[in-house]
């Protein structure tokens, strides 16, 4: 394969959570929602990720309420058997764009925007890659490149033809804490939000490791001291001959 | 016996627990103090505009990255001009500077990378 079918690799960036005991930027995260929410759920969907997760974790009990307020979902159907809908409420699952596949494909000429909720961990490079994609779109292909209609250059994309094009530029969202909402801004907090939807478990585990680490060394310790001490006695005992006289 | 180890334990527990406990929130203030410098300090020098961008463009200038972006100008040149030249639909190989611009990108990377998130909130 040549390197423009690999697709370029993206540079190691210095992520917040890279560390062995580093946890998620929260900030980040709940901006990074806010992005997901403007810009990335016109086409994406994130099918795996409820509502209730975001609590405590981006957004207050409340807010989360309200967020999900505002979507419609099946409610059971009434006394004639009449389908119903109600407001969505804190169980519910993250709707997204389309209804199916046919639909999102016909809706983007053939094209399937894949689900986001797992893709920091289905793709190469994890975070890398996603944040190189999102901010390495050139301002025209290099020489010589021809695309197939519909497509975009993109050179971390394997095989360079995206059918996704350019989405975030300066200033497409207001942050709501004041941050400026730069091109690498937005791409940075939408990858970490995107980072945490796949490993909704990142920063318990690395406390619980930090916890492991701390119990089984201190025990690992314990027992080398309890088997010398079990041992001194035996290690220094000294056997002697006393032949009858 | 088995009161006086549990005592001697809960003793270690609390004589490092809470030590552990402000030594992270003391780093934790100083980081956020030091990010608010920083913020200041790019406010006043840069105003708006993407980071990266900039980054990119100061990159460009560095004496090792110029040679790509050099070798990359020229391969431009030279593919336009082909372009430009009459037969090139039917030309068997069609040169395009996609590795040219893999090696610009790559060393524009490993300059920017490094630096690009400490200007980022």
């Amino acid at each position: 394969m040549t390197a423009a079918e690999h697709g370029l690799h993206p540079p190691a960036y210095n992520w917040s959570h890279n560390g062995m005991f580093d946890t998620f930027d929260h900030a980040s995260i709940r901006r990074g929602y806010q992005v997901y929410r403007e810009v990335c759920a016109a086409c994406h969907s994130l099918d795996r990720v409820a509502w209730r997760t975001l609590v405590g974790v981006s957004h207050s009990n409340s807010e989360v309420r309200e967020m999900a307020e505002q979507f419609e979902y099946d409610d059971e159907p009434d006394d004639q058997g009449n389908p119903r809908k109600r407001a969505g409420k804190l169980a519910d699952y993250i709707p997204g764009p389309y209804a199916n596949e046919q639909a999102a494909r016909a809706a983007n000429q053939g094209a399937y925007p894949p689900d986001l909720s797992l893709i920091v961990k289905a793709r190469h490079g994890a975070c890398d890659y996603i944040f190189a994609l999102l901010t390495g779109y050139p301002d025209d292909p290099p020489a010589g490149v021809s695309l197939p209609p519909g497509s975009n250059y993109n050179p971390y994309f394997p095989g360079g033809a995206i059918a996704m094009g350019r989405v975030l530029f300066d200033d497409l969202v207001e942050y709501e804490d004041g941050t400026p909402a730069t091109t690498s801004q937005m791409a940075k907090d939408v990858t970490t939000f995107l980072n945490w939807a796949s490993e909704p478990e990142h920063d318990e585990r690395k406390r619980l490791g930090l916890k492991a680490i701390i119990v089984l060394s201190s025990l690992y310790l314990i027992s080398i001291y309890v088997k010398k001490f079990k041992w001194a006695g035996i290690k220094t005992r000294k056997i002697r001959f006393n032949p009858p006289k | 016996m088995l009161k006086f180890i549990l005592e001697s334990l809960e003793e270690v527990k609390e004589s490092f627990l809470p030590t552990l406990a402000k030594a992270e929130s003391e780093e934790e203030d100083d980081e956020e103090e030091e990010d608010e410098d920083e913020d200041d300090d790019e406010d006043d020098e840069e105003g708006a505009g993407d980071p990266l961008d900039k980054l990119r463009e100061e990159c460009a200038t560095k004496p090792d990255i110029k040679h790509y972006v050099h070798h990359y100008a020229e391969c431009v040149e030279r593919v336009t001009k082909e372009q430009e030249e009459e037969g090139y639909e039917d030309k068997e190989y069609k040169e395009d500077c996609i590795e040219e611009f893999f090696h610009l990108q790559h060393h524009l990377n490993d300059c920017v990378a490094p630096r690009l998130f400490y200007k980022l909130k």
